[in-house]
């Protein structure tokens, strides 16, 4: 299967086959990665760990029409006078009719993603800010290839530009946990 | 680069990144010698207001708050220019009539050097010859092929700008009645997977009594283009803007025309056709294209 296809079943096992916004299609691919060993680049970004190959597959999925946008505003930025607007993803009747033939043709590989969006649905928190920390906290953690402190995962992830509070970060940690990416060693 | 204390990133940003020397180079370049205003921006205001992004380990190139617009308008002239002459339907068909042309040179035509020069043998001799080769050469060798061949002919064309014509172009969300698999597949046709696909298609166009012409003069084509907003993303957009306050925020929150911008514009996938057509009036050229349109849309609904 190419990259959009995973991203299409992602977002069609998810609950109301959407996925808000395009951290949360980017953090999760980024732990789907981890948990099944399939590769989609992700490399040290601004807002977190970050692929144009997965960015690339979810606009191809638009530019087929299998997937499509909505803007939803949540606020004022008074101080700039603009709106705050997530964007959420959604499939498409023929996005969902192409996703039920892509499952149709390969069942293992579905079932292990609909396991994963299971799994990330049924965490506590798994809004994307928490995912988003959880990603960066991984990130980190993987790069350096090495069980670390908490304040070493914490300077490694500001080395990133990543600036995370100690809650966020405990939040994220957990998420890892009950997802079985960490694990506490008493030293 | 190598040696201890060596900054990196700011090296890699250079030499390869959202604002790397060879774009800020081409982009006006590029505009100048195509005779188009679409790729000016203020370079000297771009370059004043260069910054450096430190963190506790790490250095990259970053903006200063006052070169914000000039950023602004690298990324509309970056956008411009591929939209208008990077993306232009008669570049996009020329760069698939040059890899048609030395296609069938190597699979049907089986031009030896072409073949020597194409199959990497993990050799240095190889690599001798393919330092030996630039475009005006390619083009000389394939052109004075003695006999008659696909590529000669597709090199002569390009040569006399006897072009293809592009007789079919459609988003393929909107090309009617196809299969979701087959739209998925058209808009990877160029991919391995889709490559009997592709042929199949290629050998039935040819076929059409409007074309009739060898299959490989028909060449099948999926091109993107993405939405401004998708285009700077994860990459201008990540740039760090450094304001006069210390704070630091990346240029896609810090700029006003981007961050209005309703971004949800969908990027576009298009299928397209391009073939040999002989000289018609205007009249008889669209008629004989909406004819064409309709018999393609006709052999794509009709795929499983």
């Amino acid at each position: 299967m190419e990259t959009r296809h995973y991203i299409l079943l992602l977002i069609y096992s998810s609950s109301d086959q959407k996925i808000q916004s395009k951290t949360k299609i980017q953090k999760e691919l980024y732990l789907f990665e981890h948990f099944f060993k399939r590769k989609f680049s992700f490399k040290a970004y601004y807002y977190g760990p970050y692929s144009s190959v997965v960015e690339n597959g979810l606009d191809e999925l638009i530019g087929l029409g299998f997937v499509s946008v909505a803007t939803y505003v949540y606020g004022i930025d008074v101080n700039r006078g603009f709106e705050l607007k997530r964007y959420d993803y959604s499939l498409t009747e023929s996005g969902k009719k192409f996703a039920e033939e892509l499952i149709s043709e390969n069942k293992q590989e579905y079932s292990k993603i609909e396991n994963f969006v299971q799994k990330i649905e049924k965490l506590r928190n798994h809004d994307y800010l928490t995912l988003s920390v959880a990603a960066k906290a991984h990130f980190s953690l993987s790069e350096e290839n090495r069980p670390m402190k908490h304040d070493e995962i914490m300077n490694k992830m500001k080395s990133f530009g990543w600036q995370v509070n100690d809650e966020d970060y405990e939040n994220a940690v957990e998420v890892l946990k009950e997802l079985n990416f960490v694990e506490e060693i008493q030293s | 680069m190598s040696g201890n204390n060596v900054d990196y990133t700011l090296m890699k940003d250079i030499v390869s990144g959202p604002l790397d020397a060879d774009k800020i180079d081409y982009l006006s370049r590029d505009s100048y010698y195509c005779g188009v205003k679409y790729g000016v921006f203020d370079f000297d205001r771009l370059l004043n207001t260069f910054s450096i992004n430190e963190d506790s380990n790490d250095r990259s190139i970053a903006i200063k708050e006052d070169g914000l617009n000039a950023l602004e308008q690298f990324v509309l002239a970056k956008y411009y220019m591929i939209t208008q002459v990077y993306s232009h339907k008669v570049r996009t068909m020329t760069d698939a009539m040059i890899i048609r042309g030395i296609e069938t040179g190597i699979d049907s035509d089986e031009l030896e050097f072409l073949k020597v020069l194409y199959f990497y043998d993990k050799t240095e001799k190889y690599l001798d010859n393919y330092l030996n080769y630039w475009d005006d050469r390619l083009n000389v060798e394939i052109l004075s092929v003695s006999k008659k061949s696909f590529a000669k002919e597709i090199f002569q064309r390009l040569y006399r700008r006897n072009l293809f014509k592009r007789i079919f172009s459609k988003n393929i969300p909107d090309i009617p009645g196809i299969k979701e698999k087959i739209r998925d597949k058209l808009g990877d046709i160029n991919s391995n997977e889709n490559s009997q696909l592709k042929m199949n298609l290629e050998e039935e166009i040819s076929n059409l009594n409007q074309i009739n012409c060898e299959k490989e003069f028909v060449i099948v084509n999926s091109v993107k283009l993405k939405s401004i907003w998708d285009l700077f993303s994860g990459q201008e957009g990540n740039i760090v803007v450094d304001y006069q306050n210390s704070q630091k925020k990346p240029f896609e929150q810090s700029s006003t025309i981007f961050v209005s911008m309703q971004h949800e514009i969908t990027q576009n996938i298009k299928f397209e056709v391009y073939a040999p057509l002989k000289e018609m009036t205007i009249r008889d050229k669209y008629k004989i294209i909406s004819e064409i349109e309709k018999s393609i849309i006709d052999l794509l609904s009709g795929l499983e």
